[in-house]
């Protein structure tokens, strides 16, 4: 299992890497709102305590695990 | 009785056509006609006030079977954040629970009048956070936060690194997170047993890459360590003829991995597939797939985002099916430990740009619908508000 868990982990940061960089200026598009990720904290600690209290894998991307009483 | 013969109509179109081809040319387009309609931002503000009210309902359709586990939730929460000086920012965040849960109604389940940790009736918590911008590329961020329900208290803090590189193609992030909880221990036949405590501590590291013109990834690795006690006081366990509380280890370590990508398809829709992956050292491990679709559908007006995710895991070691025959040291029947896979539907519909009293303001309204493999289905909406000022 481990060995699966550092392989995708090992292709996806490659996979990033490897991506030439582009010219912000190239990329208005980066800028708009469709394109924005987890624009907005209350949606997102919601979601999280949501998943948190009812899934074993304890919630949102970039909210650690732990606290509260589930 | 026919109006016009074929021939006719025939000859009709030709003088149409013939006529329309002895027009002078249109005149071109005004510029204003030929130029898109400008898009919606990204809310970048640092001055607003944001208000959300939340509606869960968790259906009992099956899941643990000695255990009623209807559930209902209003949660209302508000956010607002103010920029302090050319470097400081801070946000302010409350959010409180008001819970109905029919494991805990009286003459069901507990002695009457009995007041378990289950239901908690309130929870109330609150969280402070500044941030001072050290460069144009740096932000460093720090929290605290309390929260109390009626058996537990919680006192957390977290430090955050955020940086930007110079051609702005690349933002990472460092978080580190601890939190120590209190618990009075309820069992589930009413017994007290005084305190205990539960400590988590936390390593999040994120990173979010331009891909191209129109695409955006993000990483994230969340490692928490928790110790103290982790089992959930008025969970029992019913085997083996006997029915006794819940145990588990007093440590735990997990570990997850997530990773999405945004691409704009067209100028109006984008979609951001995601897959996640976690485990831990009590053996359970999940898995999750979603896709995300954002559909500007009115430019700067209206945006549709309907949604879908895949959640399967594989149930903790310690758990314990209704057949057993003996009770081991640590065990737990707890749903939300065992295995099952779900299915979440979604549809938010977000006005970016609302103007009520002259005033810039954002509305939003949402609903998904949980459908898990173990019957303990659950509907959500949520209706947000944000002014800027």
């Amino acid at each position: 299992m481990r060995f699966f868990v550092r392989l995708a982990g090992a292709g996806l940061i490659l996979l990033l890497a490897a991506c030439n960089a582009v010219p912000i200026e190239e990329c208005p598009h980066v800028g708009r709102r469709i394109m924005q990720f987890d624009a907005n904290d209350l949606e997102v600690a919601y979601q999280n305590k949501v998943l948190a209290s009812r899934e074993v894998s304890g919630g949102r991307p970039g909210h650690a695990a732990g606290g509260g009483c589930g | 009785m026919k109006l016009v013969s074929w021939p006719w109509f025939g000859a009709l179109v030709l003088a149409s056509t013939s006529a329309r081809a002895q027009e002078p040319p249109a005149p071109p387009r005004p510029d204003r006609m030929q130029e898109p309609a400008p898009r919606a931002p990204a809310n970048t503000s640092k001055d607003f006030v944001r208000i959300a009210f939340n509606f869960y309902d968790q259906k009992d359709g099956g899941g643990n079977p000695h255990l009623e586990e209807q559930m209902t939730v209003l949660e209302p929460q508000v956010l607002i954040s103010k920029t302090l000086s050319d470097r400081w920012s801070a946000t302010m965040k409350f959010q409180s629970d008001i819970i109905s849960a029919a494991s805990v109604e009286s003459g069901k389940r507990f002695p009457s009048g009995t007041q378990s940790g289950a239901s908690g009736d309130k929870y109330i918590g609150g969280e402070v956070g500044a941030f001072y911008a050290w460069s144009d590329q740096t932000t460093i961020g720090a929290s605290l936060s309390l929260s109390t329900e009626y058996d537990y208290r919680s006192l957390g803090g977290s430090l955050s690194w955020s940086h930007t590189s110079l051609d702005k193609n690349d933002t990472f992030v460092v978080r580190l997170g601890a939190t120590s909880d209190t618990l009075d221990i309820i069992r589930w036949t009413g017994m007290e047993e005084g305190p205990e405590s539960r400590t988590s501590i936390s390593l999040g590291l994120g990173w979010t890459h331009v891909l191209g013109p129109r695409t955006v990834g993000t990483l994230n690795w969340d490692l928490t360590s928790q110790s103290g006690f982790l089992s959930t006081p008025y969970n029992s366990v019913v085997a083996a003829g006997t029915e006794v509380e819940e145990v588990l280890p007093d440590s735990r370590l997990r570990n997850a991995f997530h990773a999405r990508v945004r691409h704009l398809l067209w100028d109006d829709l984008a979609v951001e597939p995601g897959a996640g992956l976690y485990f831990d050292d009590w053996g359970a491990t999940a898995w999750n797939f979603e896709l995300n679709v954002y559909w500007e559908a009115i430019p700067n007006a209206l945006i549709v985002r309907p949604s879908y995710r895949f959640h399967g895991q594989s149930e903790v070691d310690y758990f314990v099916d209704d057949g057993a025959s003996s009770i081991p040291e640590f065990r737990t029947q707890d749903s939300d430990l065992a295995d099952f896979t779900s299915h979440s539907y979604g549809l938010k519909l977000l006005f970016p740009h609302v103007r009520i009293f002259g005033q810039d303001q954002e509305l939003e309204i949402g609903f998904e619908y949980t459908m898990r493999s173990d019957d303990l289905d659950a509907v959500s909406f949520t209706f947000g508000w944000q002014w800027r000022f």
